[in-house]
């Protein structure tokens, strides 16, 4: 009697000695952050609410504490944030996942898809893969600034795509241009659930979440319904400048 | 009559028996005298700037001498005078993701990160990386072990990364998750990429040797142990789960993962309530070898060389070749690093019947953390890359850059051995002692194979004793020629040379054990003629001791049957049943201490049962998972286990 009641208190013990002992001497290791004190770049899987894991993405920081990825399977900016960059620890920490965590305030930017496409009319579908368009990712290269210009192919043409943080803090402009042209390209400059006009320079996506503003006289901006919301289509020749205010 | 012979013996057998205790003596006295690996090749550290974080992925030598260097943490140094006391670092590029390799080509450096082989410029020739070529970038589902291996430049100008599989929750069945995980693919400078060979699981040792590709493969399912294979297009290294890709219409491999398993069990296994499990060893089952599959499917790739799991490695990765001019008399040979043991082996090749087969050896323990990558340095040393983030290793350090430097003196070691028609002929480095090589006792041979299945990792089978019937040493002493009885095709071979000594200093061996992978058998002559020892000292000294004089020895402790052995009596067969290369008694390493163990209060019958079948879920803490040892001898078993327990007293 007395030997089984000791087995079971052994057993009792073990049972809990073991968890007990999982969480006395498995110490929580330190967070590896990265912070942006210069121009910096770090790829990374990063992890989207909506549109799952980005495995080709680039992050981009910046000292004014404004930062953004890149998806470069896309040739898209899938989210934007402001204050401490980057959180380490889910790539650098034993084996990790390969994947690192905004800091900060983040907005994200929807389901990543191309920036660019070839549409028959600005009423098609905006294309939901890269499929039928040759889209092949070139890399990008880095000013004396260390500012990345991404490059890739679309279409057979070459696109080269450079984002830069506004000195006045308030967002992203980007800059996107080709040497030729191919009729029928539109950009889409956001989808959302609803986009309104402010002005014929400045829209406003999903309630002020964040504003698209056209830097470059141009083509004329259309706002349209989808499926699924809205989204802001303009059509591109070979060059575009716009900003994204968050 | 009778009487006198007996009187006489007895009189003369103390004589005898010290004769042979003070010969047998000068062995044991010699052996303690004799030089290890540190008297001949000296580990030296790479001096980093304070603060570096050297997870090295990726090494590679400019032709200027520059030492390249990639991390884990995406950096890149150029290391500017590497083999000096004061080597300096320069910041190439950074951000990078996971960079485990590189090649430097016409000024640019081309690396393999975890999604695309990228061609890195300094076109404006500050030092640092500023154009970021995008070669191919292949599909990854973002899966933690996606790891992508490379680049390693073909004498055609082209490149070859290799891709790790995906890891699921059911981690004992990797699957390939996303085109071309599991394979090798070939790709030019422009981005056009030719899937070259499937059946790949861990990968992480690609290899350019003369002009070929080759790779080592880590210990899992279908695994059996780490070996060397040779890549060819269109071969099928083994693992099924990459065969999922061969329907795709660039494929040079017809093979289907259906055919595959129609002919072999995955091991998919679920309890009663449908969960899965990790499948175990079956102890007695009719098992099949690598080599009894190809003849289903000629498309499957041999071993070169079987690197023996827990000795000559547990996580294999880079093989590089020692040029002319570097290390003595081992130029031309091999040598493979191992991530887990931080070791690296010695491996020497030759080709029966136009197939690549051989030797391997432990060439040099302890380095500070888990060796990853090898390049050759100017002066004719060799940086060592380490890194075992992860899964945890031998060494006090979680990652290091050191170098091997050979101080230009010959150690004793069986320099080549090579396969004859009856038997084995082992080169020496350096002339050994007629006496003792000519006697058979002196060497021991056993033939073992591996098991191709879907259980994580294989205990060795079919273990036998190969003897050795015969020995024709060479005039100039360096090569004894051994007549061998039961040798099999494609087993691999246990020479143990513990008995022979160098002539000048009688030194023992360096390292007296050989790993011989037969996979062919030479024809031709045997050996005949004169000059062939068949004289075995054991032999003579069984027939001296049989009478019933005891052997002058220290008497043994009694062990009461409760009484725990002590760790010099457990360290032999720790050591034999090769746990040392993962566990010690206190210290954590690729497994946990023996004292953490002791505190989890097994019975003896649950600490051998483990030992056959181990329970990883045991310890989520340690990432690398103990394969399963049947071959661990019941007795050995209980006595381990009985000192395990006795730790917990402490």
């Amino acid at each position: 009697m007395k030997r089984v009641f000791l087995t079971i208190c052994s057993m009792m013990v073990f049972i809990t000695s073991t968890s007990v002992s999982h969480a006395q001497t498995r110490k929580r290791p330190d967070p590896v952050y990265i912070d942006a004190t210069e121009n910096i770049l770090v790829r990374s899987f990063i992890d989207l609410p909506v549109g799952g894991r980005v495995t080709h993405s680039v992050n981009v920081g910046s000292p004014t504490t404004v930062h953004y990825t890149y998806d470069m399977d896309k040739g898209a900016i899938v989210v934007v944030w402001r204050g401490d960059f980057l959180n380490a620890s889910s790539m650098w920490i034993e084996r990790g996942d390969g994947s690192s965590r905004v800091r900060g305030k983040a907005t994200y930017l929807g389901k990543p898809a191309l920036t660019l496409a070839k549409l028959a009319s600005d009423q098609s579908t905006w294309i939901a893969d890269t499929a039928g368009t040759g889209y092949k990712p070139k890399g990008y290269k880095l000013d004396d600034a260390g500012l990345p210009t991404f490059m890739y192919q679309l279409n057979g043409v070459q696109i080269s795509d450079a984002s830069k943080v506004m000195a006045n803090g308030e967002g992203i402009q980007r800059q996107i241009s080709s040497k030729a042209s191919t009729p029928g390209t539109y950009a889409r400059l956001a989808a959302g659930k609803q986009i309104i006009k402010l002005s014929d320079v400045l829209y406003s996506v999903d309630d002020k979440a964040y504003q698209i503003r056209l830097d470059n006289a141009g083509a004329k901006p259309v706002v349209r319904v989808t499926a699924d919301g809205q989204e802001l289509l303009i059509p591109f020749q070979n060059q575009l400048t716009y900003s994204i205010i968050f | 009559m009778k009487n006198i012979i007996s009187k006489t013996y007895n009189k003369l057998l103390p004589v005898l028996v010290a004769t042979y205790l003070i010969a047998g003596s000068n062995y044991a006295f010699a052996q303690a005298e004799s030089p290890k690996e540190d008297d001949y090749f000296k580990i030296k550290n790479v001096v980093a700037p304070a603060g570096s974080i050297l997870e090295i992925g990726g090494l590679c030598t400019l032709p200027n001498g520059t030492l390249a260097a990639t991390t884990r943490r995406g950096d890149i140094y150029m290391i500017e005078n590497p083999h000096t006391q004061n080597p300096v670092f320069k910041k190439f590029a950074s951000g990078l993701h996971e960079v485990l390799g590189a090649e430097y080509v016409d000024g640019s450096l081309y690396v393999a990160q975890r999604g695309e082989l990228t061609k890195l410029t300094d076109t404006n020739k500050d030092g640092k990386a500023d154009l970021f070529e995008t070669v191919y970038a292949w599909p990854i589902t973002g899966n933690y072990h996606e790891y992508s291996f490379g680049p390693k430049l073909a004498p055609d100008g082209t490149f070859f990364v290799t891709l790790n599989l995906g890891f699921p929750d059911e981690w004992w069945h990797p699957q390939s998750m996303a085109p071309w995980r599991g394979w090798t693919l070939n790709i030019t400078k422009d981005g056009k990429v030719t899937p070259w060979a499937a059946g790949m699981r861990s990968p992480c040792g690609i290899s350019m040797i003369d002009g070929e590709l080759w790779y080592t493969d880590n210990q899992g399912d279908w695994v059996g142990s780490g070996s060397l294979m040779r890549v060819p297009k269109g071969g099928f290294m083994g693992h099924p789960a990459s065969l999922v890709w061969t329907n795709q219409p660039n494929s040079p491999l017809k093979l289907t993962q259906e055919q595959f398993y129609a002919i072999n069990n995955p091991r998919v296994e679920r309890d009663a309530k449908g969960k899965p499990f990790k499948p175990e060893n079956i102890v007695n089952e009719v098992y099949k070898t690598k080599f009894d599959e190809k003849k289903t499917f000629p498309e499957l790739q041999m071993p070169a060389v079987w690197l023996p799991h827990a000795i000559l490695g547990i996580s294999n990765t880079e093989i590089v070749k020692i040029p002319k001019g570097s290390f003595g008399p081992f130029e031309g040979q091999l040598l493979v690093g191992d991530q887990g043991q931080s070791m690296l082996s010695r491996v020497f090749l030759e080709k029966v019947n136009g197939e690549y087969q051989g030797a391997a050896l432990a060439f040099r323990s302890g380095f500070q953390s888990g060796v990853i990558r090898l390049a050759w340095l100017q002066d004719g040393s060799l940086a060592v890359g380490e890194s075992n983030r992860g899964w945890g290793s031998a060494g006090e350090a979680t990652m290091g850059l050191q170098r091997l430097e050979w101080n230009n003196n010959v150690p004793f070691e069986m320099k080549a051995i090579r396969a004859k028609p009856d038997g084995f002929e082992i080169e020496f480095t350096q002339p050994v002692d007629k006496k003792s090589a000519e006697d058979i006792a002196s060497y021991k041979i056993e033939g073992f194979t591996y098991k191709y299945h879907g259980v994580y990792g294989s205990p060795p089978v079919a273990t036998e004793n190969c003897p050795v019937v015969g020995i024709k040493l060479s005039p100039d002493g360096l090569r004894a020629r051994l007549i061998v009885n039961n040798m099999r095709k494609s087993y691999i071979h246990t020479i143990t040379i513990d008995g022979v000594r160098e002539k000048e200093h009688f030194y023992s061996l360096v390292h007296p054990t050989a790993y011989y992978t037969l996979n062919n058998i030479p024809t031709g002559a045997k050996l005949t003629g004169a000059g062939i020892s068949k004289r075995n000292s054991s032999l003579v000294v069984a027939s001296v001791a049989k009478p019933a004089v005891k052997v002058i020895t220290t008497p043994k402790k009694a062990v009461a049957v409760n009484k725990a052995p002590t760790y010099a009596e457990i360290q032999p067969l720790l050591a034999k049943n090769t746990c040392l290369a993962c566990h010690t008694a206190d210290k954590k390493l690729v497994g946990p201490a023996y004292a953490e163990v002791a505190k989890r209060k097994y019975s003896v019958a649950q600490i051998i049962a483990l030992i056959k079948n181990p329970k990883p879920e045991h310890w989520p803490d340690y990432s690398t998972p103990m394969p399963p040892m049947p071959q661990v001898s019941a007795t050995d078993a209980t006595k381990i286990a009985q000192w395990i327990n006795s730790l917990a007293k402490k």
